[in-house]
């Protein structure tokens, strides 16, 4: 029997079961992006059939890592930057969880851009949701890595000089499996593209746009986007590596230039993602390790009961003894 | 017997050595002075004409430890490599002369080419040694073959026999046996990092992340061979921030787990430390000392980061720290440390250095004969889960103001039916909702803090103490020393006693 019994539980859930009792309200500011963050998240959920207690919602820090504040599920507010390297352990440990991971541009591109580099990289099965405003928003309005060059912050006043991240691109080199940009103010897609990534057996990115309008007027702009699925002016092979590249390029190109695209732009079911392919080392158990451990009665293992040993003294496999006795066995001179 | 290894923080080069100080008494540190030098150099310095690519480096095994070598002790060294002539910076004769050492020059190399191969001069060297201090080489034939194939294993002992029997050319002069005598029990051989990494497995860690930092290294090797025959996972992955904040994520997720690093990697973990003490995430981190600051002098032993691991992160620290002083308290206390984490639900750390993890001892085999721990400290089942307390959202109150025993609200494991809550590095309400209220952060911090008392009555305890003194008990002098420095200390308290001591 599992100690999980939440984990593949067959009950239908709806949006409200993804919602806390009245508090905590969401504090974000009248008309912000992150509101259609959550909303798409509560929508996909019940869509793909999970309940909140089989997900594990691990944020960063930053009005965007609120969102496991505002959404009913087990929650892990980590670091700023520190989502992924939370999040892909819990994974490891319990397979059987829907692991999301979410976090701001800085938090995600910036901070924490090398555990996004190497997550992607490694293929890890969960879901990452940028919440892209091309700001820091909680910190009042500094300039961003997504933000655009020449864009004039409290920080930048004479603007900036750098050009900004491209996160598509820079996911699909990592070697993300899943890679789509949707916008706030496109909700249907928004929830079809995050029930599609929780589905993906791999590393799912999703660069979400969402308006700042507190401290990036230029939020507006996300408005009219073009999805290059619907659109006949985009002709791509979203399975194909190279025309993928391409379409990224254009769009975060663009993007800059007041054009929004969004969409999926690369996607590839077939690569095995990590805990299969470190299960196939032989390197990673077949049963989630969490199993072994929660669900025993606590403290009574020591304290009182003699505890039945996962492995015992004896049970301690030959290489064992040979690695931490290696002259156990000999008379000493 | 009583080991210790030093090397430089390259890959070339460089004076290497190993000391061994073997004894029919129990020994306890390296000792002063050593009776029997075996001086290889290094022959993979050198360029195809035969020159030393580190000029008189190469030498040093030849002349860096005459102050410490005894009257009447031995040199056996390598003269198909090391020429004495070249040694200027002493009379090699003149001082063997002075001191009453014996030389024997032997070419090794010329064994090991002939027997095996040019890297094979150190076992003809350690058969020559069997030969000066009249060991059996049977001994080393056995560890030859225990560690090589078959075929590389052949050639060794060919060279072994080789070097054993040149040596017996000689006309021996010394007096110089090595110690005789046996154990009452069967014995193993095991440094520091070993035992730390057994200590962990015994106390049910599965899941280990990191990134290679010497000395850390090698306790983070042993695990990373092991843990996959005891079904568990190890993760090397992008750097120490990383690593630590792995060993949260999978120790959340019911896993028992640890993470670690040296000096300079520790101090990247400080931010996730913290993290783990605020979300009262268990987890035992390592930290093998290193001479620092900075880069410092990577392969040498320091003890400077106490404080470092004591404070590092930010607000008060909510931590446990143990400085296991030898073999045996490496592996206890690390079981301790897991102990203590996974039943008060915070950071447990096991600090150490390159010489405590690096040293192979002789320690009693059976002292290793324990009984794991599964135990995965306070956590519920969902059957109890059930029965504790909930806000009327249903979110299972994690973090209650009252905290159970000891302060400690057990925990529900994400996937456990109705124990769902939110983990947050911000203060936080009953069920993990971000506060800033002043007298829920009042109620939080005094509940946190309360585990450290607890923990110190538990560990004060003389039973079970870590802390422990040598000498006399009504001493009017003390010193107090942490970690591994106490043997040296203990050895050195009774001339010490004696300099102290008032007329
Ligand atoms: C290590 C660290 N550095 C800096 C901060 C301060 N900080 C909090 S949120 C944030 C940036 C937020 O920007 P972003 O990640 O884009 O999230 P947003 O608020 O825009 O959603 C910063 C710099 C912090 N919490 N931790
Ligand atoms: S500051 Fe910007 S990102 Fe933050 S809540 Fe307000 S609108 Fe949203
Ligand atoms: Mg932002």
């Amino acid at each position: 029997m599992t100690a999980f019994s939440a984990i593949h539980d067959e009950r239908e859930s709806d949006k409200d079961d993804f919602t806390p009792g009245v508090e905590p309200q969401p504090t974000w500011c009248p008309g912000c992006g992150d509101f259609a963050v959550l909303k798409a998240l509560k929508g996909a959920m019940p869509e793909l059939g999970r309940s909140p207690e089989e997900v594990l919602l691990v944020t960063g820090i930053g009005c965007s890592g609120k969102l496991s504040s505002y959404f009913e599920s087990y929650g892990y507010h980590a670091i700023h930057g520190r989502a992924l390297p939370v999040a892909r352990a819990s994974k490891l440990a319990n397979p059987g969880l829907e692991v999301v991971a979410a976090g701001g541009d800085g938090d995600g591109y910036g901070i924490g851009g090398n555990h996004f580099m190497h997550t992607a990289r490694e293929n890890h099965d969960m879901t990452y949701i940028v919440f892209n405003n091309e700001i820091f928003g909680l910190t009042k309005g500094q300039t961003s890595p997504t933000s655009p060059k020449g864009h004039k912050s409290k920080t930048q006043p004479s603007g900036s000089a750098k050009d900004p991240v491209r996160p598509l691109t820079l996911s699909l080199a990592s070697g993300a499996s899943y890679v789509a940009r949707t916008a706030a103010t496109n909700p249907r897609q928004a929830q079809q593209i995050l029930a599609e990534a929780i589905e993906h057996d791999g590393f799912a990115h999703i660069d979400f746009l969402t308006q700042c309008p507190t401290w990036n007027k230029d939020a507006k702009e996300y408005v009219p986007y073009t999805d290059i699925q619907q659109s006949d002016e985009f002709e791509f092979d979203v399975e194909d590596r190279r025309e993928a590249a391409d379409m990224m390029y254009e769009a975060e190109t663009k993007l800059y230039e007041g054009e929004v695209l969004t969409g999926r732009f690369y996607v590839d079911s077939d690569r095995p993602s990590y805990g299969e392919e470190k299960r196939a080392t032989g390197e990673m158990p077949e049963e989630p390790l969490a199993e072994r451990r929660a669900g025993r009665t606590p403290r009574l293992g020591r304290r009182g009961r003699p505890c039945a040993a996962a492995v015992g003294r004896g049970e301690v496999p030959f290489s064992i003894r040979k690695i931490f006795f290696p002259i156990g066995q000999r008379r000493c001179v | 017997m009583f080991t210790h290894r030093h090397y430089p923080s390259r890959i070339r080069g460089g004076h290497t050595y190993v000391e061994v100080r073997a004894d029919d008494e129990p020994v306890r540190s390296r000792g002063d002075g050593f009776n029997f030098l075996l001086a290889l150099g290094d022959s993979f310095a050198r360029n195809p004409d035969d020159e030393a690519y580190y000029g008189k480096e190469e030498l040093k095994p030849l002349y860096e430890h005459f102050d410490d070598l005894n009257e009447g002790g031995v040199i056996v060294y390598d003269e198909g490599l090391l020429d004495e002539a070249d040694v200027t910076e002493t009379d090699l004769q003149a001082e063997a002369d002075e001191n009453g050492w014996h030389v024997y020059p032997m070419d090794l190399r010329g064994i090991a080419r002939e027997h095996g191969r040019e890297v094979m001069r150190n076992t003809a060297g350690v058969g020559a040694t069997a030969a000066v201090l009249d060991i059996d080489t049977g001994y080393f034939e056995e560890l030859i073959r225990d560690a090589m194939s078959e075929e590389v294993a052949e050639a060794n002992v060919e060279t072994l026999e080789a070097g054993y029997e040149a040596a017996r050319e000689f006309e021996f002069t010394h007096d110089l046996r090595a110690p005789e005598g046996s154990h009452d029990t069967e014995q193993a051989l095991m440094g520091g990092s070993a035992a730390i990494a057994y200590g962990a497995l015994d106390a049910g860690c599965r899941f280990i992340s990191g990134y290679p930092m010497t000395p850390w290294t090698d306790a983070f090797t042993i695990m990373s061979q092991n843990l996959p025959q005891f079904g568990g996972i190890s993760e090397q992955v992008e750097d120490e921030i990383a690593a630590a904040s792995l060993a949260i994520g999978a120790s959340h997720a019911g896993v028992k787990a640890m993470s670690g690093s040296s000096g300079g990697g520790f101090a990247l973990m400080s931010e996730p430390l913290g993290l783990a003490e605020m979300t009262e995430t268990p987890v035992v981190l390592l930290e093998a000392m290193r001479a620092g600051p900075s880069t410092g002098m990577p392969t040498k032993p320091e003890q400077a980061d106490l404080e470092h691991v004591l404070y590092t992160s930010q607000g008060d620290s909510c931590r446990v720290v143990f400085a296991p002083a030898n073999v045996r308290e490496a592996y206890e206390q690390t079981r301790k440390a897991f102990e203590l984490a996974y039943d008060y639900h915070l950071p447990a750390i096991v600090l150490y250095d390159q010489k405590l993890g690096g040293e192979m001892r002789s320690v009693p085999a059976e002292f290793f004969d324990r009984e794991p721990d599964p135990d995965p400290g306070a956590v519920l089942t969902e059957d109890e889960i059930a029965e504790a307390a909930h806000d009327n959202s249903g979110k299972f109150k994690r973090y209650a103001f009252e905290g159970g025993e000891n302060g400690v609200n057990p925990r529900s494991i994400p996937g456990q039916e109705g124990g769902r809550f939110l983990a947050t590095g911000n203060e936080s309400q009953e069920v993990g909702h971000i506060t800033e209220d002043p007298d829920h952060r009042t109620m939080q911090m005094n509940r946190r803090m309360a585990k450290l008392d607890h923990i110190r009555e538990e560990l004060d305890d003389r039973e079970r103490s870590h802390q422990t003194y040598h000498g006399p008990a009504d001493a009017e002098h003390g010193i107090l020393v942490w970690g591994r420095r106490r043997r040296s200390s203990a050895g050195s308290s009774r001339r010490s006693w004696a300099a102290l001591a008032p007329g």
